[in-house]
């Protein structure tokens, strides 16, 4: 892609100062955001905890309803002003933003953290001009003039890619097609050169074959511009060539996070497995059956008490059905996982085993009243099993 | 091309219709033009249908409607059958004082109701939307003769800080015209406040939920500006266009606030027509209120397309 041209036009430097690359730009400690509804509470983030170095790449991963995007936006406190609590708190370059007013947090925002959101035919507005929204934020936040202002817009929409920058920031946004809107927002997001981008499933409203080009072009601008990234998509396939750490949520909570490397030669958690082994692989053999995880995500109003994924779960044993694990190491290389029978280990397998075998010894030795399992094998089975279990 | 095309045709068929609706509404009225003129004398039917055949109203309304239609259509609308002057010279005497009226009133109307509607969006469901919502309703839910007799008693009788009645044309005295118009203008647009501000809070609200809307959150922009520059303008095409009715109907004279305080608009005139049973000017005046209708329609159509780009693309797009 084109390496960016003379930089006249480039912001002024960082308010902040440099970010220090040795201390973590992002520290979120127990972030939990619930959502008071008719129906109760519901958990959709319930507290989440990790940290991001300057630069960084983190890959949040989780099905729909998983809470990746409530925690992006409870990051950048861009939640609805009602009914919605939120504990834990959000160190950025060693400032809480959990305690931070509006106001100040207005300084933040576009300045220093940006968000990519996920459907750029509804994130633009559709009444101002192109131009204007790539250049209102240097313009309020670094008091650009509106002539160097539409100068760095102009470099911007180079940079992203579009043809004819100078013309394309006199268009509106129903002028262009659904990957120059994305462009867009990335241009948007860079603006301010912040040090921190979050991206919201940037392709998945775009076709298939401009994702991979959006993917790159986001991939390019972060590590030419040295920003950290958090990229959140429920496509495991996505995050996998294109970060450092990824970590993998289930229901409110991160069950598995590791070095990228790490967790694709050993996933330990039995949701990241199953994950993996949803995404169709090109060497499968045409119309193989597409595997998916049976059951659904759980209620977030009244969860499972043990661990969220227990009713799903190819290697469940009783104690998961009452226990939730909590987030250990293990492993080595910073490879930290919410599993009491992980993945790959001695007792993982033995649970594995055990399941499919046909019965939980746990379930005898522990003298509850839990029907035998029927075989893992058969996922239908599972399926009617796990929903089964899901009043308990 | 098409679509201008269409809108005239529309123009025209619109004031055929209430022009004939009018013109033949009237005469189901008992009297006519001529016991008004002669009648008070005490003429006899001889006399009265003497004056009918001078007026030409002795042919069928058909034949009537025609010929002035005809004459219209050259621009000549004829002449008051009593005060004998030119019904185009009475319009253009009184157009302009219906519209300084309504001017008036939409600018207190928008003025209060914007910032209102805006602000009730953002803060939607507290106390402070919940008082403002009773505020404007309670002024909506009065009558706004009854509010004028209110303003009069108030500002006119108690106060004494501005007449009851006084009209001054705006190249006679640009204060005292202000004076003049100021609490008719009042009763007029302070009922509209809550159609306004609900409508544009309703908009807003929903505007509010919008992915865009976060984006410019996400910017850092100061709420008042994500408000202002990122939500208002896509949430006031539906308050353009009661607005626009209110335009087109206020120029057509608001009849009652004109009565009430005796401004010798398009409203007061059409009042006058009817009692003197004057047809002709009675046909006149409808006719210039309907243009002014489909006129301020347009208008109205044109500034969506201001105010949406996409509406302007859809539309160059479709001719």
């Amino acid at each position: 892609m084109n390496s960016p041209s003379t930089r006249s036009s480039r912001p002024a430097p960082v308010s902040l100062g440099p970010p220090d690359p040795t201390l973590p730009l992002l520290e979120v400690d127990g972030l939990a955001t619930h959502f008071l509804t008719e129906r109760g509470m519901v958990k959709a983030v319930d507290g989440v905890t990790f940290s991001l170095r300057p630069g960084q790449t983190l890959g949040v991963v989780g099905e729909s309803g998983s809470g990746k995007t409530i925690l992006a936006r409870s990051i950048m406190g861009l939640l609805p002003p009602r009914n919605v609590t939120r504990t834990g708190t959000v160190r950025f370059a060693g400032h809480d933003l959990t305690a931070m007013s509006e106001r100040e947090l207005a300084h933040v925002r576009g300045r220093e953290i940006a968000m990519i959101f996920q459907d750029p035919m509804t994130s633009l507005n559709p009444v101002l001009r192109v131009g204007r929204q790539i250049t209102e934020s240097v313009r309020h936040h670094l008091g650009m003039s509106a002539k160097a202002a539409r100068a760095w817009g102009t470099e911007l929409l180079d940079m992203v890619g579009i043809p004819a920058p100078g013309l394309r920031m006199d268009d509106y946004p129903h002028e262009l097609s659904g990957g120059m809107r994305q462009r867009v927002t990335i241009a948007i997001a860079l603006a301010c050169e912040p040090k921190l981008i979050i991206a919201d499933e940037p392709t998945t409203a775009l076709d298939v074959t401009v994702q991979a080009q959006i993917l790159d072009l986001l991939q390019e601008l972060q590590a030419s511009q040295g920003m950290a990234l958090i990229l959140v998509t429920h496509d495991l396939g996505v995050v996998a060539g294109r970060t450092d750490d990824i970590a993998v949520m289930y229901a409110g909570k991160i069950v598995e996070h590791a070095p990228t490397p790490a967790l694709f030669a050993q996933m330990r958690h039995p949701y990241t497995e199953a994950l993996l082994r949803s995404i169709p692989k090109l060497d499968d053999a045409s119309h193989t059956r597409l595997e998916t995880i049976p059951g659904r995500p759980p209620d977030l109003v009244a969860p499972p008490p043990g661990c969220r994924f227990a009713p799903r779960c190819m290697l469940v044993q009783d104690r998961c059905r009452t226990e939730l694990p909590e987030l250990t190491a293990g492993g080595g290389s910073g490879h930290r996982y919410r599993c009491f029978y992980p993945v790959g280990t001695e007792i993982g397998e033995a649970a594995r085993a055990r399941n499919e075998a046909g019965a939980t010894p746990a379930a005898a030795s522990a003298s509850t009243a839990s029907a035998p399992r029927s075989s893992m094998a058969s996922r239908v089975s599972t399926a009617s099993e796990s929903d089964g279990s899901r009043g308990h | 091309m098409s679509y201008f095309a269409r809108k005239i045709g529309f123009l025209l068929i619109v004031l055929v219709a209430v022009t004939f609706l009018a013109a033949a509404l009237i005469r189901l009225l008992p009297g006519d033009p001529a016991t008004v003129i002669a009648g008070a004398s005490g003429a006899t039917e001889e006399e009265l249908d003497q004056v009918r055949a001078d007026l030409g109203l002795d042919d069928p309304l058909p034949v009537q409607y025609v010929g002035w239609l005809g004459d219209a259509v050259q621009l000549d609308l004829g002449r008051s059958y009593i005060s004998k002057l030119e019904v185009r010279d009475t319009i253009s005497d009184r157009a302009p004082v219906s519209f300084q009226l309504m001017l008036y009133a939409q600018i207190i109307t928008l003025l209060i109701a914007v910032p209102l509607g805006v602000f009730t969006a953002y803060k939607a469901g507290t106390r402070f939307d919940r008082t403002a919502n009773g505020i404007t309703f309670a002024f909506l839910s009065l009558p706004n003769f009854v509010l004028g007799f209110l303003l009069i008693y108030l500002f006119a009788v108690k106060w004494n800080l501005l007449p009851a009645s006084d009209y001054q044309p705006l190249s006679d005295s640009i204060g005292g015209n202000l004076k003049g118009l100021l609490l008719p203008a009042l009763s007029l647009g302070l009922g509209q406040v809550a159609v306004y501000s609900r409508l544009l809070r309703v908009d807003m609200i929903a505007t509010l939920q919008e992915d865009y809307v976060t984006m410019a959150k996400a910017k850092g922009l100061p709420i008042r500006r994500v408000l202002w520059r990122h939500a208002l303008r896509p949430s006031s095409l539906g308050l353009l266009t009661v607005v626009g009715v209110n335009v087109g109907s206020l120029i057509g004279g608001a009849v009652v606030v004109e009565q009430v305080f005796q401004i010798p608009g398009v409203g007061l005139g059409l009042i006058g027509a009817i009692q003197a049973r004057d047809y002709i000017v009675l046909q006149g005046l409808v006719a210039f209120v309907a243009i002014v209708y489909v006129l301020v329609n347009f208008s109205v159509d044109v500034l969506y397309a201001v105010l949406d780009p996409r509406v302007r693309h859809a539309r160059a797009s479709a001719a």
